[in-house]
């Protein structure tokens, strides 16, 4: 009955939780931007610092993950990651 | 019938302008994502369940998952979403304010469209038809007066929501003459089905002329001037008043046809330049006997259509604002669609 | 080897005791059974309810399936006039809700009730009254909402309603009001699923089911449930606003007084998307498990899959306005939406290769149930494509609202929910049915309708880019689009075909049964195919891997010989093991309630409520209201029950409290998860007033004065501290009875908050702001009407805990009633100086 629990459990899941929280702040500050100031530069430039925001707080999540990396908490960070350079896009092109 | 606009070949692959033009190439290069995305899923599928061993093994891993559902459609979309912004971004450069104005209202259940001049007042009203000319871009102001409505014309852009309480602005552009069905897309209450539309691009020259005929020109009454006053009028009841050699159709006469559509209610609803018609609920018919369609679309525009419509709407297009106006005699109706037939 | 909770892992290794004796299986059947007769309606147990409910929601599929018949032959070919203009228009708007509303939340989550306790081996899910009470509401309501339809008072404004058409000036009928009212009663059932799975799936896990070890629905149904709790408040609320502007004049949708047609989108979609994977991932949980026994090995990629469900779960609540590119939303804001669209095919993406990497891997059983799962991906693949074209703003601008939409939607939800929902059907069937279906007839219903879906949608992609907009009752001929129309048509019927011939042998095969299944019919390894009768398995096993019963033969066997955890009844009523959220470690004994007809009653005089209120017999909605109020309260009037023991042995020598209360109890998590649900409500209406003051900030007004504000905040925070106060007063009195005091400072606290909503509301009707004049007062009142809702409820609460504290039963030094009560007024309280305070210093415009 070895391996039953990873101590790492509780990391885990709340990286997970956040790696997603993470998008969905940048989700909001960017879209919040849009509403608030419509077509200006103001808007694009507060979504590419909330971009930059998200980044270096999944980075620093990343970072305090054991190794090697549990693919739930990693891969939740990636395609939060992924997420966030899409949701940015719009800010950038065009 | 009337003729039919769209159809065959699909008006969104058979763009005019260059509003509709660039979303084609993108609906063909997304069509072809799809055809071989789904390939290679069904591919990987049949080898999932009945390749060798070997290739089971292959794709039977983790791997797998990561390349054929993280890496390959992380890029897929990535490029897509990109082209997909930029193309938004080519679509709605910002109006420059010079640009030719026409307002197109959705109304239960057809479009009120008035041509602005530069100062943005209305110099002109129709219903039902756009005419543009070709190689102009036009910014169409779109509003809805009792319920959202959208307006599409597939060939020319796409669809733009008619919101009441907002101004939405689609800008179109026709790059060859013709004419291009259009409708409303968005669901407005009964007769959401039959709320047609036609755009028509004439040559820049010929359009001008169009207009200003149009703009200079009110209701073809100049008939009334040389005859008596409309209750001096002989028919119905004196047949002889009529020349034999006269056609059937010019039995109706128009004006005692502009007499009845003066007192049978029907000037309440309906204007008529020029006339003492000043009704706005409904379509204006200064121009109803050039319109390509009767009913928003959906019946060609001739006497019989005309009478037709005017004695029993409520048949052809059921819960229509306008009531069937079944007390008038075959001959009067006949009367007024003569007298709208000359408002060219 | 950490701890979650202080429970000695090293217990587990106890397990499997000795074979306990069979009187005790006998105790646990006469505990459990049901009652009889007609009687059996008061049955609260999941395996009765489940299955009622997954009857019912079927019943709904077909009922709305035929009405798709129906639309299909009108439109068979142009201008015919089969069914006429309004009776269409009823059809399809009754077609979209009751597939939506009646037929797809409620099936998946009738499979949650019907399979979780099993997957999980709980006896039971926590709460089984709100199930009954659910079920109960959903099929009496529902049943009222369809048939409306037969005394043309059906709806006719479009599964999403847009106002103004349903604004009473262009839908003066009760049509309207009939949709409000089916659709509440699917949000009363919807929440009180999700609070029943929320705590179902983190609570009552056998000992050792760490989250890692859950089976892919119970992950599947968490993330469903969290869905419905975030998305749902929405679609309650925007339900609320359209009925209170149609009844009382209240102008939030009305342009001409500053309210905004675009709200109510906003409102609808942001529930509306995330609805739509509210509805296909608990089908992707079940795939990943059907996909796992039909290839007879572990899934690949659990974990992904599980990161895949979290970030569909997240992502979809960002993608709610790509439904309204069309509406002219400026560039960048409809480019983060098509974004999030993008984003959100990746999840998808990688639970489609997760199954092709299982089937790989395994050897593949072909059965019924192995061609709807291949079935339903190659249907979902090609729906998902479909989904990412439109995502793209400009080709969406050419598609949206045409039939390429129609054939997206069916594609996704077919292959995303349908398919996986027959397939479930067939694999699961063992579990409730005396006989086997035929896999030789299911073989011939997958064909059919494979078959016919693709016959039926696959035309409607090239209707649509041909110009045929959504939801037209006719079309005109010589536009080409005869033959299409009638090509889909056929391939409908096809599929009622398919359909048909699956009913035929549910009529001829399948008995329903709780004690004497055929069983495990396909070999699945999870722990619903433990033998089990209407307590579930007879003793909880403690759990190790994921595949238990592949990886441990014996199992069942021992489980069956009691030889695990609660091997009977320890305090001789239906309890159920409480365990902690992460690992599972056991934490407590949950008494659970019995057979009650009073969730019943309460859900009648609930839809005899509702009911009364749409056809405006103001008197009988009184009496229904009240009577079902009542009903509640007596049905609850059980917790906290004195029992004599308060420790019990749950096996093995090992000892667990019975009922506790604070953060570790289960009501603690319900209660919580119900003011998430409340508090959603509270900030989409706060968003309500911040949007209209973005759109219409020329009718907002100045605030009333700022001490008046003061004094407001003073009261509330009064009420605050006393519902604190009445809980601190109970504790002290430890030991002792509790005598007045405690519900006196509940009910001072109640009646302190009525006085604050007094005071805010006749504030703002004195600042000269009135609800029918402007979007402003719209939204400033609605505010009031929903603190007023909580205040009358924590008045209700007051009262009742007067009553229990009258007849002696408030248990000290702690109470579950006493700690329910003051938390809600406590949150009645902070909700009050949100609402009073945000429109008093954030005047909009």
């Amino acid at each position: 009955m070895a391996d039953r629990y990873h101590s790492h459990d509780r990391l885990i899941y709340r990286t997970m939780l956040l790696a997603f929280a993470i998008w969905g702040g940048h989700f909001i500050l960017a879209y919040g931007a849009a509403l608030v100031f419509p077509g200006t530069a103001t808007a694009n430039g507060i979504a590419l610092i909330a971009a930059c925001l998200a980044v270096v707080a999944i980075g620093i999540l990343a970072f305090r993950l054991p190794r090697p990396r549990p693919t739930i908490a990693f891969g939740s960070l990636g395609l939060s990651l992924a997420a966030i350079v899409f949701g940015t896009l719009p800010a950038v092109v065009g | 019938m009337i003729d039919a606009l769209w159809g065959w070949p699909p008006p969104v692959l058979d763009p005019a302008g260059p509003y509709a033009d660039k979303v084609t190439t993108l609906a063909w290069a997304l069509f072809g994502m799809g055809v071989v995305v789904t390939a290679i899923v069904c591919a990987a599928l049949w080898l999932a369940v009945r390749g060798s061993p070997r290739m089971k093994a292959l794709i039977g891993g983790e791997r797998t998952i990561w390349i054929g559902g993280i890496a390959f459609p992380g890029v897929v979309l990535l490029g897509l979403l990109v082209w997909g912004l930029t193309l938004t971004a080519s679509l709605t450069q910002p109006i420059r304010g010079d640009e030719m104005r026409i307002r197109i209202t959705g109304e239960m259940w057809w479009f009120r469209v008035q041509y602005l001049n530069a100062d943005g007042d209305i110099v002109m009203e129709d219903a039902n038809e756009l005419h543009l000319p070709v190689g102009v871009p036009v910014v169409l102001e779109l509003e809805g007066a009792d319920v959202i409505h959208s307006f599409w014309v597939p060939h020319l852009s796409g669809k733009k929501d008619m919101i009441p309480g907002r101004r939405t602005l689609l800008r179109v552009q026709a790059d060859r003459p013709g004419e291009f069905g259009g409708l409303c897309a968005e669901y407005c209450g009964s007769q959401h089905a039959l709320m047609g539309f036609v755009a028509i691009a004439h040559k820049e020259s010929d359009w001008q002329t169009w207009f200003d005929d149009r703009t200079t020109r009110v209701a073809r009454t100049e008939m009334l001037a040389e005859t008596a006053p409309p209750d001096a009028m002989p028919y119905p009841g004196d047949a002889a008043a009529y020349p034999m050699e006269l056609g059937t159709l010019e039995r109706y006469d128009a004006r005692r046809g502009m007499r009845l559509f003066m007192e049978s209610g029907c000037a309440a609803c309906h204007r008529i330049a020029g006339t003492e018609a000043n009704g706005l609920a409904g379509p204006d018919l200064t121009h109803v006997g050039s319109r390509r369609s009767l009913g928003a679309g959906i019946l060609p525009n001739n006497r019989g259509t005309m009478m037709g419509w005017i004695g029993d709407s409520q048949s052809i297009k059921p819960g229509n604002r306008m009531p069937s106006y079944d007390v008038l005699s075959a001959e009067d109706i006949g009367h007024i669609a003569a007298f709208l037939e000359l408002q060219k | 080897m950490k701890s979650e909770t202080g429970f000695d892992h090293a217990l587990y290794d106890r397990f499997p005791t000795e074979a306990r004796p069979d009187g005790e299986v006998r105790d646990l059947e006469r505990i459990w059974a049901s009652p009889k007769g007609w009687r059996r309606l008061t049955a609260v147990n999941n395996n009765y309810v489940g299955f009622w409910y997954i009857v019912t929601a079927f019943g709904f599929f077909l009922a709305a399936g035929v009405l798709a018949l129906g639309m299909r032959i009108q439109l068979a070919a142009p201008m015919q006039d089969v069914l006429g203009v309004d009776t269409y228009n009823q059809f399809f708007t009754m077609h979209g809700t009751v597939m939506m509303f009646l037929f797809a939340v409620p099936a998946v989550e009738a499979i949650g009730i019907m399979l979780l306790p099993q997957m999980l081996a709980a006896r039971d899910l926590p709460f089984p009254r709100l199930s009954a009470y659910a079920y109960w509401a959903y099929f009496v309501g529902g049943t009222m909402f369809f048939l409306s339809l037969f005394v043309g008072l059906a709806p006719d404004g479009g599964w999403f309603m847009y106002p103004p058409l349903t604004s009473i000036a262009f839908s003066p009928g009760i049509n309207t009001d009939f949709w409000l009212l089916g659709i509440g009663f699917i949000e009363i059932s919807a929440i009180a699923g999700a609070i029943e799975i929320i705590v179902g799936v983190l609570r009552t896990r056998a000992p050792g089911m760490t989250l890692d070890k859950m089976p892919m629905f119970a992950w599947a149904m968490l993330v469903f449930a969290v869905m419905i709790v975030v998305a749902f408040p929405s679609v309650i609320l925007c339900t609320m606003l359209l009925e209170i502007e149609r009844a009382f004049n209240w102008p939030f949708f009305d342009a001409t007084r500053g309210g905004d047609p675009l709200l109510w989108q906003h409102l609808f979609w942001f529930f509306g998307h995330p609805e739509v994977y509210i509805i296909f991932i608990p089908a992707a949980g079940l795939m990943s498990m059907m996909v796992a026994t039909v290839a007879q090995t572990e899934l690949v990629g659990y974990r992904l899959n599980v990161l895949a469900l979290v970030a569909t779960g997240f992502i979809s609540f960002g993608v709610w306005a790509h439904h309204m590119f069309a509406t002219d939303m400026p560039r960048v804001s409809a480019g983060y939406f098509s974004a999030a669209s993008m984003a959100v095919s990746l999840p998808a993406g990688i639970q489609v290769f997760c199954w092709i990497a299982t089937l790989a891997s395994g050897k593949i059983r072909w059965s019924t149930p192995a061609l709807f799962v291949v079935g339903s991906v190659v249907i979902f693949t090609m729906g998902g494509l479909t989904g990412v074209m439109v995502g793209m703003v400009p080709f969406d601008w050419q598609a949206h609202d045409t039939y390429f939409i129609v054939a997206h939607l069916h594609y996704v939800l077919m292959g995303g929910m349908v398919f996986p929902m027959f397939a479930a059907f067939y694999h699961w069937h063992g579990m409730t049915s005396s006989r086997a279906l035929s896999d030789h007839v299911g073989r011939w219903v997958f064909w059919l309708m494979f078959a016919g879906l693709h016959i039926t949608f696959f035309p409607m992609h090239l209707s649509g880019l041909m110009g045929m907009p959504r939801r037209i009752y006719t079309y005109m001929p010589g536009r080409d689009l005869d033959l299409l129309n009638l090509i889909s048509t056929i391939g409908a019927f096809i599929m009622a075909a398919g359909i048909l011939l699956f009913l035929i042998d549910c009529t001829r095969r399948f008995r329903f049964t709780v004690d004497n299944d055929v069983g495990n019919l396909y070999g699945g390894g999870t722990l619903e195919w433990l033998p089990t009768g209407l307590y579930s398995t007879r003793s909880i096993p403690v759990i190790t891997s994921r595949e238990p019963l592949w990886d441990r033969p014996d199992l069942p066997r021992e489980v069956a010989e009691g030889r695990y955890f609660l091997p009977n009844s320890a305090t001789g009523h239906r309890e159920t093991l409480i365990t902690s959220p992460l690992f599972a470690e056991p934490q407590y004994v949950q008494l659970m309630p019995g057979p009650s007809a009073w969730p019943l009653s309460a859900a009648i005089f609930t839809a005899g409520f509702f009911l009364s209120l749409t056809v405006q017999a103001y008197a009988f909605a009184i009496f229904c209201g009240l009577v079902a109020v009542v009903s509640t309260l007596r049905w609850v009037w059980e917790t906290d029950r004195p029992i004599k023991q308060d420790r019990a042995d749950i096996g093995a020598g090992i000892e667990m409290p019975i009922a506790i209360t604070g953060p570790q109890s289960h009501g603690w998590w319900a209660l919580n998860t119900l003011l998430v649900v409340v508090g959603m409500i509270g900030f989409m209406a706060l968003f309500a007033y911040f949007y209209l003051s973005g759109i219409n900030g020329e009718v907002w007004q100045t605030p009333p004065p700022l001490g008046e504000t003061v004094v407001i905040l003073g009261v509330e925070a009064l009420a605050l501290l006393g519902a604190w106060g009445g809980r601190r007063v109970l504790a002290l009195r430890s030991g002792r009875m509790a005598e007045d005091l405690p519900w006196i400072i509940q009910a001072a606290a109640a009646a302190l908050l009525t006085g604050a909503l007094w005071l805010d509301v006749t504030g703002w009707l004195e600042s000269g702001l009135h609800p029918t004049e402007s979007g402003m007062g719209a939204t400033v009142f609605m505010l009031s009407v929903l603190q007023g809702q909580v205040v009358a409820v924590a008045i209700v609460m007051a009262i009742y805990l007067a009553f229990r504290e009258a007849r002696g039963i408030m248990t000290t030094p702690t109470n579950v009633t006493m700690d329910i009560v003051g938390r809600f007024i406590g949150y009645c309280a902070i909700q009050g100086m949100v609402f009073t305070l945000v429109p008093r210093i954030f005047p909009g415009g």
